[in-house]
């Protein structure tokens, strides 16, 4: 039997003195899809830098691969898991295979070079990426979405076992929130994201977490976690469900009108997300 | 930014060094042979080796060698922790002069002196811990959360920069001999007419070591330039390094300013004016930093001692008015925000 990858026991985090998040658990196995969402402050990001490590949490334990993550270094943390959050701003300017090759800086002995298997894992994240021919440009004059793909390769040159996302399609158009959360499935990777697009978490996810208030609401499969009331509870708007052409399920959010107007029912479909 | 592109290929790379080698190489010629008594190429040569002319043999080996090979520590070393300090700070503005660093070491001087020490160790001792004082102190003020935003940064070097700056002067005021007034003087200004054999060799001991330590931790350094959060994600224990770094960068800072004084914006100007070139892999920028920095001081130095001769112009006079501008020049086009 194959032990879980991720191991989240009653984990609790303050922040300044404030509970932040409080009773967490859950597990994942080897290459499950966990989408943590919930509203604006409710701790998804908080949760997100626990697992590797930027917040210290106060109770609980977080284990990897079976082994506890306090005490780690962060050295030995960063080769096991990668994370990819917003944008990050440049202050200095990056090529697309500088940024990418960093993603193998826990690997290397402090005064050595790469190995040629380092160059060869670099050149592979480069290449799923379809960066490869993008791999000389900066990064400044690269779109969101390109970005976003750089950082998504760094991630990946760092050959985690655990992939962190911490809402890494914020600036992102339809098409490339579709396409970063497709690149991230794959075999045997285990990936933990914070999302904001309930449709996008329900479409790409094994299992979804739903955080209200720094608590766990609701932890499952995202058909039985994803359903109209409770997030009219959590989120306070007011959900249809859909029901796609192909069988799939979509979800039509409105705001907490009280006293609906005319257009309310032709919401625009884009204001769903 | 400077330039679009920045595919820093090795050969690209081996060019920069090698222009920099060149200007490296005749800085150091020209600094031995200009100055009051101008020699010819062949006589530095040959007083190098010990033969010619006396007074010539004096000149280059007892007056401009110490002089020349300090400008080139100076100037390197500088430009080296220019861009340490820009890394740990995330910040392309910082240098040890703008973050107070050099000002803070210069107190910690001038009170050496003013307590009656005579060598360059108990001065340069004062200045590392008033180096050190003075950045955790910007470092503090400039915080807000994880980061020092730029403006802040400089808006807090500045203040502690003018204390330390006051508080030197207030040293001077109290000390009515001429000579300590001349030694305090000399740390506000800037200078390497003081250097000597036994004021070099304590500053290459006290100087090289870190500044090597410095060289081996280039690519955390790296790692740092992209942020706290990142850096953590990639492995570096960033509250860590970065003290090592700001512990590092101020035993240097206080080596050089007590033996040369502060001298500004060689730090700033080097590492931004090379990074369009090298990329802002550390690896690669610091060695291209310290050879440029050398260049850069061997020929301001050369150019303060011949600018009013036979009197000289203390070379952090020269730097200042030729840095000042450019850092003007980097403010507007970055258009700094307290972001």
């Amino acid at each position: 039997m194959s032990e879980p990858v991720l191991e989240v026991q009653d984990l609790g985090v303050e922040l300044s003195a404030r509970p932040i998040l409080s009773g967490i658990s859950f597990g994942l196995a080897a290459g499950q899809r966990l989408a943590v969402v919930g509203p604006n402050g409710s701790g998804k990001t908080t949760l997100i830098r626990a697992l590797y490590g930027s917040v210290p949490h106060q109770t609980g334990q977080i284990r990897l691969a079976g082994r506890a993550i306090e005490g780690v270094s962060a050295r030995s943390l960063a080769q096991e898991v990668a994370v990819v959050r917003q944008d990050e701003p440049q202050a200095f300017d990056f090529s697309v295979e500088g940024m990418v090759r960093l993603g193998r800086s826990p690997f290397l002995p402090l005064l050595g070079g790469e190995s040629p298997e380092d160059r060869r894992v670099v050149d592979e994240a480069l290449a799923t990426m379809e960066l490869t021919p993008l791999r000389g440009r900066s990064l400044a004059t690269l779109s969101g979405g390109e970005r976003q793909r750089v950082l998504l390769a760094r991630a990946l040159a760092q050959t985690p076992k655990l992939l962190l996302l911490d809402e890494p399609t914020n600036h992102l158009d339809v098409r490339h929130q579709l396409e970063l959360l497709a690149a991230v499935e794959r075999p045997g990777l285990t990936v933990v994201a914070a999302l904001h697009d309930l449709n996008a978490a329900s479409d790409w996810a094994d299992q979804v977490l739903l955080l209200d208030a720094g608590r766990i609401s609701a932890l499952g499969l995202p058909a039985e976690v994803l359903t109209p009331e409770r997030i009219t509870a959590v989120f306070q708007v007011q959900v249809e469900p859909l029901l796609c052409a192909d069988g799939g399920r979509a979800l039509v959010f409105r705001g907490p009108g009280r006293r609906p107007r005319g257009q309310i029912s032709a919401v625009p479909p884009d204001k769903s997300r | 930014m400077f330039s679009v592109t920045t595919s820093a290929g090795l050969g690209r790379y081996g060019l920069v060094l090698l222009l920099g080698g060149l200007a490296f190489v005749a800085g150091l010629v020209i600094s031995l042979s200009l100055g009051a008594v101008s020699l010819s190429f062949g006589e530095v040569w040959a007083a190098l080796w010990g033969g010619g002319d006396g007074t010539a043999r004096t000149i280059v080996l007892e007056l401009r060698g110490p002089r020349t090979l300090g400008a080139a520590l100076v100037g390197g070393a500088l430009a080296v922790v220019g861009a340490v300090l820009q890394a740990v700070m995330r910040n392309p503005l910082a240098d040890p002069y703008v973050l107070g660093v050099s000002s803070g070491a210069s107190v910690g001087a001038s009170l050496a002196v003013v307590l009656g020490a005579s060598s360059l160790w108990p001065a340069a001792t004062l200045a590392f811990g008033t180096a050190l004082l003075s950045v955790a102190l910007v470092y503090r003020i400039a915080r807000v959360g994880h980061t020092a935003p730029p403006l802040r940064l400089l808006l807090a070097g500045i203040a502690v920069s003018s204390f330390s700056t006051a508080l030197t002067s207030l040293l001077l005021y109290f000390v009515p001999e001429a000579t300590a007034v001349r030694g305090v003087l000399f740390w506000l200004l800037g200078g390497l007419s003081g250097s000597s054999w036994a004021t070099l060799l304590p500053t290459m001991v006290l100087v090289i070591p870190p500044l090597l330590i410095l060289f081996g931790l280039s690519r955390v350094q790296t790692v740092l330039l992209l942020g706290d959060e990142a850096a953590r994600s990639l492995g570096v224990d960033v509250r860590q390094a970065r003290g090592w770094l700001i512990g590092l960068s101020a035993l240097v800072a206080g080596g050089l300013v007590a033996f040369a004084g502060a001298i500004g914006f060689v730090g700033l100007i080097v590492p931004h004016a090379l990074r369009p070139f090298t990329g802002p892999e550390h690896g690669r920028l610091l060695p291209a930093a310290f050879l440029y920095g050398a260049a850069l001081m061997l020929w301001m130095d050369t150019a303060a001692r011949m600018l009013l001769a036979p009197e000289e112009l203390p070379v952090g006079i020269l730097c200042g008015l030729l840095g000042a501008p450019f850092f003007l020049l980097l403010l507007s086009r970055r258009g700094v925000s307290d972001e």
